[in-house]
């Protein structure tokens, strides 16, 4: 009786911890709720629209992302899923993430309970874990759920291991394989897992099994290897760009600066806490933890190591990235550091009490940047819901006109259109006013302002011609100032309303005033040109400028024989060319001669010969982008 | 064993909670996912004689030079920058008078010890006017009326120094500009 009451109260402290730990996590996180998609969430979005068939489906889940990722269960699966769910909510999205990481807390607080012996240990390594400031990215941002599923099958995997190494129960070890092999679908960082088990094997398992178990541990290793082999050869590793993979002494400066942001948070003065602070917060964290592990290893307790290699396995695969450091890669590494904080908590009074002193300030230095960051990027996705949901409101309300959008701020611009943020819903006729991309700078992998922000003669002629409306953000919603717009747009660009662009791309409906006589019917954004087409274009205000066409032409055309381009202007002819097989997609550039300087408008005339003639029409070749370059 | 027992409770317990939440997670439209309602109505559409830097309705008459508004009140400028204004009745036939309401920064007076602006309106320049202290100015200058006989009137302003890129901000910074207008005399 008295042990069957002993157990249920255990069972209550423990169910009762844990629910601390969850409310904890969910009210410090609480506006990571309400946050909506931003960046790279949009092209795991757009990902349903191009899905009709199984082959679609198959090459949506598994095709290599540009940064050389695979992950098929916790990117595209889950962006796939609940998209075709719920749409555009990013509730659901967003709760998943919640639900993961309180799974999360309950298996590290499970761990740490089982390496201490001790509930408190267990609470405070989930406690530790949550409060830091580097989780917000996670917390708030769906495309990065992968950090925070990735730790739900290493540790997965690790509890069915931890009971296999206790009981010896070979389903057990099955079990964590099956775990193991599923977790290379949520991040590329599980392929540490056996080094992982094999710390538990090393350093927690009782000396009379540690040897047979570090040797079943070990055999996990092949594992990791063929699946590292088989990603290389799938997705060869970036050598350059922001996800380029450099192996030199730059890891071990990485290494520094991820335990710095491991202890205090990466925007500690950006929030307005002084320097000295930080550094006095930073010694004295680095002091507790360092003295922690030499206390325990004095003592003969090797337990405290396998937080330690938690955190090194985990943050090794990233620190080869020395051109992308970001904080939120410390997600899965820092349950190693509230692992190792936790073993503090266990001994004597006094040790504890210690442990509770490091612990409050910790909380109290990190918790409120990590809601402040939290804040922050809840609105920064409110933006860009603003923004996404009222460029859908407002084609809905005016279907088949094109959207202009007027003072995108840099940042909107790169969480949003720069991510092709219409495109999930369906909308392409979206574009920024002209003059806009004065204020942008376009990073890698967002849209180039060339393509997204239209040329004065584009935009005032599609206006004026009723093809297109402009939207400005008015705090939660858009406000239409077509008609103000259109007022005032002559006086901002002078001469834009009688002249031809710069650019022009005969398949868009907003230059088809461009085209003159020798084009089909544009179809599906693209027109093929006859054998002799004319099409206006600005002339070049200062001797210097080439004319660049870009176009194409189908495999058979060129199998069945070689084309010859000829390009002039007003008559004068500005170059010739030759396009063969395989050539299917061409650039040409064509230098302008003096004498086409300084008048209104360039007409040009385009020959292709021969031309394929199908039911009875011509069919030369199809144009992409028509321009003037420097 | 009390462990064990312990935690297959707690794993029952995540998923009834998991649970609660895609349920709660299903349905659909949710409070917090409010749909955006656009301002579609568009007053008439007008060029405004005068206003301040914070007027929504006039962002537009702000053609080139100036920087995004802060405090709803002012934006600073660039070291040229041009308005749209509407001449007010009247000016065409008796000329109007241009004021430019801003304050000279400390740190431009600092730099830069004097500043010069002067307006044009097309290729004519009116009276420049230069500013040696720092703090609230006006520059105020007669127009002619022959250059107010039009619908708008596209007005620059030039200063004969300016901060450069970098130097304080990563933007050229001119004046803080606060309202703009044109009155008939």
């Amino acid at each position: 009786m008295m042990a069957g009451g002993s157990s249920r109260a255990i069972r209550i402290q423990n169910w009762v911890l844990w629910a601390v730990s969850v409310l904890f996590m969910t009210a410090l996180y609480w506006d990571g709720l309400r946050a909506w998609f931003i960046a790279d969430d949009f092209a795991w979005l757009g990902l349903l629209r191009g899905v009709h068939n199984a082959d679609d489906l198959f090459r949506a889940m598994f095709e290599p992302a540009a940064q050389g990722t695979i992950r098929p269960w916790s990117e595209r699966g889950f962006f796939l899923l609940y998209e075709s769910l719920f749409g555009l909510d990013a509730l659901p999205f967003r709760l998943t993430a919640f639900a993961t990481f309180a799974l999360d807390l309950t298996l590290i607080s499970w761990i740490a309970r089982r390496l201490t012996g001790s509930r408190i240990a267990g609470f405070a390594a989930a406690l530790i874990w949550t409060s830091n400031a580097a989780l917000a990215t996670a917390m708030t941002w769906s495309s990065a759920w992968n950090e925070l599923l990735c730790p739900l099958f290493l540790l997965s995997a690790l509890a069915f291991f931890v009971r296999y190494t206790e009981t010896g129960d070979r389903r057990l070890w099955w079990a964590q394989i099956g775990v193991f092999i599923l977790g290379f679908g949520a991040l590329e960082i599980n392929v540490v897992y056996p080094a992982i088990a094999l710390a538990w094997a090393l350093f927690v398992v009782p000396a009379e099994r540690r040897g047979r178990m570090a040797l079943r541990a070990a055999a996990l290793f092949p594992v990791s290897v063929l699946y590292f082999a088989l990603h290389t050869l799938a997705a060869p590793l970036p050598k350059t760009g922001g996800y380029g993979v450099h192996v030199d002494g730059r890891i071990f400066h990485t290494l520094v600066l991820y335990l710095k942001f491991s202890l205090l948070p990466q925007d500690w003065t950006a929030f307005g806490h002084q320097a000295w602070l930080g550094k006095a917060i930073l010694i004295f964290g680095a002091v507790s933890l360092v003295a922690l592990v030499a206390v325990e290893l004095r003592a003969g307790r090797r337990a405290v190591l396998f937080g330690v290699a938690w955190y090194l396995a985990t943050i090794s695969p990233v620190l080869i990235l020395p051109d992308h450091i970001t904080d939120y890669y410390l997600t899965i590494p820092l349950a190693g550091l509230g692992t190792v904080a936790s073993v503090g908590f266990s001994g004597s009074p006094v040790r504890r009490a210690w442990a509770a002193v490091a612990l409050a300030l910790y909380v109290c230095t990190s918790a409120p940047v990590a809601r402040a960051a939290t804040k922050w990027h809840q609105q920064q996705s409110e933006q860009v819901r603003v923004l996404v949901l009222g460029v859908e409101a407002a084609h809905q309300a005016h279907p088949g006109k094109a959207i202009l959008l007027e003072g995108l701020t840099p940042a909107l611009y790169v969480n949003s259109i720069g991510q092709s943020a219409l495109y999930p819903l369906e909308i392409d006729e979206v574009y920024l006013t002209p003059g806009s991309e004065k204020d942008i700078e376009v990073t890698g992998g967002v849209a180039d302002t060339a393509k997204t922000v239209l040329e004065p003669e584009t935009a005032i002629h599609a206006i004026n011609a009723g093809q297109a409306l402009v939207y400005r953000i008015a705090g939660d919603h858009l406000r239409n100032i077509t008609a103000v717009y259109s007022l005032t747009a002559p006086a901002k660009f002078p001469g834009s309303e009688t002249a031809a662009p710069a650019r022009v791309d005969p398949g868009n409906r907003l230059y088809a005033w461009t085209l003159g006589s020798g084009w089909a019917k544009p179809e599906d954004g693209v027109v093929w040109m006859r054998g002799r087409a004319w099409i206006q274009i600005k002339s070049p205000s200062q001797p210097g400028w080439k004319l660049s066409l870009e176009g194409f032409l189908q495999g058979e055309q060129l199998k069945a024989a070689p084309r010859h381009l000829r390009v002039s202007a007003e008559g004068i002819e500005i170059g010739t060319t030759k396009i063969s097989d395989p050539e299917t997609t061409f650039q040409r550039l064509f230098p302008l001669p003096d004498a086409l300087v300084g008048r209104k408008t360039l007409n040009l005339e385009i020959q292709i010969d021969p031309v394929t003639r199908k039911g009875g029409e011509d069919y030369g070749a199809l144009f992409g982008k028509i321009a003037l370059v420097r | 064993m009390i462990q064990s027992i312990t935690s297959q409770r707690l794993t029952a317990i995540t998923i009834l909670a998991l649970s609660a939440m895609a349920i709660e997670g299903c349905k659909g439209k949710h409070s917090q996912q409010p749909a955006v309602k656009n301002e579609e109505a568009q007053p008439v559409a007008q060029i405004l004689s005068s206003f301040k830097m914070g007027d929504e309705a006039a962002q537009a008459q702000l053609l080139k030079g100036f920087y995004v508004v802060e405090n709803n009140s002012w934006r600073w400028t660039a070291g040229s920058f041009t308005v749209l204004l509407k001449p007010p009745m009247a000016s065409a036939q008796k000329g109007g008078t241009l004021t430019l309401s801003f304050s000279v920064a400390d740190i431009v007076i600092k730099k830069l010890k004097t500043v010069t602006l002067t307006a044009s309106i097309g290729t004519t320049k009116l009276k420049p006017q230069t500013y040696s202290q720092a703090g609230s100015a006006t520059y105020t200058v007669d127009v002619p009326a022959d250059l107010l006989a039009k619908e708008t009137v596209t007005i620059d302003f030039e200063l004969d120094h300016s901060l450069p890129p970098g130097s304080v901000d990563l933007r050229e910074l001119g004046l803080i500009a606060t309202a703009v207008g044109l009155e008939p005399k």
